[in-house]
């Protein structure tokens, strides 16, 4: 049985690599004369042809179902067969399902053409021939014994069951990725295997000896890149993005900036933490505010009575945006007219202790800003200092919202796991617990002030509950 | 003939001459990316409005001056650019424009002295947007293709790797 396995495994890689020689003569021979017919080099595989699923367009895409035929605007729900050519604008991606488990998708400023997408039995082979730009390549592979590549001038990924992009465009060395599973890239004179099974992310540039020799030439880590960002960053920082905020990276403090856009709303927040602990900042005026997340491992009350001692430390930038325990801070937002965001968190468990919360003015005018703290999904309440019947005294609130001018700094204690004792013998903040945050214009604070309540009464009659409240029962992002 | 050898090269048929390339509707745009990839020079009027097309989906300017005048009253060129039409793009001057496009503050020279050809082309180079480069360098169509491709994943990164996955 186990010699059976390695023999058909020894074959499928033969067929791949067989594969791979054929659609890199046939590209070469495009290559050499664009205006000869790519249909003349087609030469789709036996068995029965399989249909191509449009089912996602962005932007501008055209797809032409033979060399003869008229490019045409493409759409969701079109079908396609082996033949057909893809092609895109700026901004521009389509996506498309190749029954029953394999899905591409073609990106900005790309040419794609499927050249062959034939099932034989139980063997399904997909050749996706790309004169230029990125495709990712997704295959389920339960079930089906696959062979697919996709070949471009220079390069040729052949996949097998996994989830992988290419990428090449000149003047740039093409790359490939592996998100799972390996795959086998061959650029130049040679063949190398990138990520591994039931791997994770992994990237090898042409002409490199694979993911170790690429990530060694790649030491700094450039958050800029788009694949080198989590699902958590990428999900924050498109909510960036689709509020107005230019992303960029400074290159000083090492990490990237977003300028522009806006906080926010008390509305909006519970749903965009990304962590099973978030620390947030938000302010809104035209002012740089940073955002600071102490951490003191340990019991909370113990903690407190022996003094705050700040073992791990948070700072957006500098090479402190990464805790050892797992915290993270994926941005510094250096604000803009409508001031900012930041947040601070971890991702799956974070230890229990005391953490404080700080913000430190940079630049700017005088604002306010306004601290939310939450676990799992929950806010926590935070403690700090705040004058009480004429006396300066110790005050909790599960939102914190304070002025803050240049050359200051504030700061607030959290206890986590939150801790029952405190907020009973604690009073809450005169101000209001929760105090009022940001609201969109227009919006009367006081109106929504009884929904914040709600939602601040909620929290704590949750925490009491007994039961455990795990990262599946967070509200969906 | 050092003079001669320093000029740059000239692009005989530019693609905007045509309307098949030069209109704003979708297929003409997409004709427009696609044959500038096949060709081996990206002149100086199909560079800008490559760029128009880029930055605004559209390029209304129908002439190269109006080109031109629209990326100088937007602070995209600088005030002395007076490049002809036909000369192929310098990799300096399109640098200026980019990064003046993606606000790319740069080193101290740049927001000293502002953006100039040989900090602006380093710069992107740095921002890996270009390719190790010379300011005078020039760019062949799919190059030019392939620039905008990074500007696309520079301004937009998130956007890029949430569609490809």
């Amino acid at each position: 049985m186990r010699s059976t396995l390695i023999y058909r495994h020894f074959c499928a890689l033969g067929l791949i690599c067989m594969a791979s020689v054929c659609a890199s003569s046939a590209l070469a021979s495009n290559a050499a004369a664009t205006s000869a017919s790519p249909a003349a080099a087609s030469q789709p595989g036996s068995g029965t042809p399989m249909r191509i699923d449009v089912v996602s367009v962005t932007g501008l895409v055209q797809i032409r179902t033979g060399d003869d035929q008229p490019w045409v605007s493409a759409m969701p729900h079109m079908v396609l067969s082996e033949g057909a050519e893809l092609r895109t604008g700026p901004h521009s991606s389509i996506t498309c399902v190749i029954p029953p488990d394999q899905t591409f998708t073609l990106d900005r400023l790309g040419t794609v053409r499927v050249q062959d997408a034939v099932r034989n039995g139980n063997k399904v082979k997909t050749d996706l021939i790309m004169k230029y730009g990125r495709t990712h390549y997704d295959i389920e592979g339960a079930g089906l014994e696959h062979q697919a590549t996709i070949t471009s001038p220079s390069s040729t990924l052949a996949v097998r069951g996994t989830d992988v992009v290419l990428c090449d465009q000149v003047p740039f060395t093409p790359y490939s990725i592996s998100y799972t599973g390996r795959a086998s890239f061959t650029y130049g004179h040679s063949t190398i295997n990138v990520g591994s099974k039931h791997g994770s992310y992994s990237k090898a540039n042409g002409g490199t000896d694979g993911s170790a020799g690429t990530g060694l030439s790649e030491t700094v880590v450039d958050p800029r890149y788009a694949a080198s960002l989590t699902a958590s960053d990428a999900a924050l920082l498109a909510t960036e993005v689709a509020r107005g905020a230019v992303i960029s990276y400074n290159p000083v403090s090492g990490i990237q900036t977003v300028s522009g856009g806006r906080p926010s709303y008390d509305s909006e927040l519970p749903g965009t933490i990304p962590g099973t602990l978030d620390f947030v900042l938000r302010w809104t005026g035209n002012a740089n505010l940073n955002l600071e997340v102490g951490v003191d491992p340990g019991d909370p009350l113990t903690n407190i009575l022996n003094g705050f001692q700040k073992v791990e430390f948070l700072y957006p930038g500098y090479g402190l945006q990464n805790s050892p325990s797992g915290g993270h801070i994926p941005y510094d937002d250096i604000g803009g007219p409508l001031g900012g965001e930041e947040i601070a968190y971890w991702p799956g468990s974070h230890p229990s202790g005391l953490y404080g919360i700080g913000v430190q003015f940079i630049t700017g005018l005088p604002t306010s800003y306004t601290f939310n703290v939450y676990e799992n999904g929950q806010p926590v309440e935070m403690f700090y200092f705040a004058t009480l019947d004429g006396f300066t005294q110790l005050v909790k609130s599960t939102q914190q919202t304070r002025p803050i001018g240049p050359g200051q700094f504030a700061g607030s204690l959290v206890a986590i796991p939150d801790q029952q004792l405190l907020d009973l013998i604690i009073p809450d903040d005169p101000a209001g617990n929760p105090n009022p945050g940001i609201n969109p214009p227009g919006a009367s604070s006081a109106a929504l002030m009884p929904a914040v309540r709600a939602l601040a009464i909620g929290a704590r009659t949750v925490r009491q509950q007994p039961a455990t409240i795990t990262p599946a029962a967070r509200p969906p992002k | 003939m050092v003079c001669a050898g320093c000029q740059t090269a000239h692009v005989n048929s530019s693609l905007t001459a045509t309307t098949r390339f030069s209109g704003n509707n979708a297929d003409a745009q997409l004709n427009f990316w696609h044959e500038l990839a096949t060709r081996h020079l990206t002149s100086n009027d199909e560079a800008l409005h490559g760029l128009l097309l880029y930055a605004d989906g559209r390029d209304d300017a129908n002439t190269y001056d109006k080109r031109v005048a629209t990326l100088k009253s937007r602070g995209l060129l600088p005030a002395s650019f007076s490049e002809p039409a036909d000369d192929a793009i310098r990799r300096g001057d399109l640098a200026v424009a980019i990064v003046n496009l993606l606000e790319i503050k740069g080193g101290w020279v740049m927001h000293v002295f502002g953006a100039m050809p040989r900090y602006a082309c380093r710069e992107l180079v740095y921002a890996d947007i270009y390719p190790p480069s010379s300011p005078q360098q020039t760019f062949s169509g799919a190059e030019f293709v392939g620039v905008i491709g990074k500007l696309d994943d520079y301004q937009q990164p998130v956007v890029a790797d949430a569609t490809a996955r």
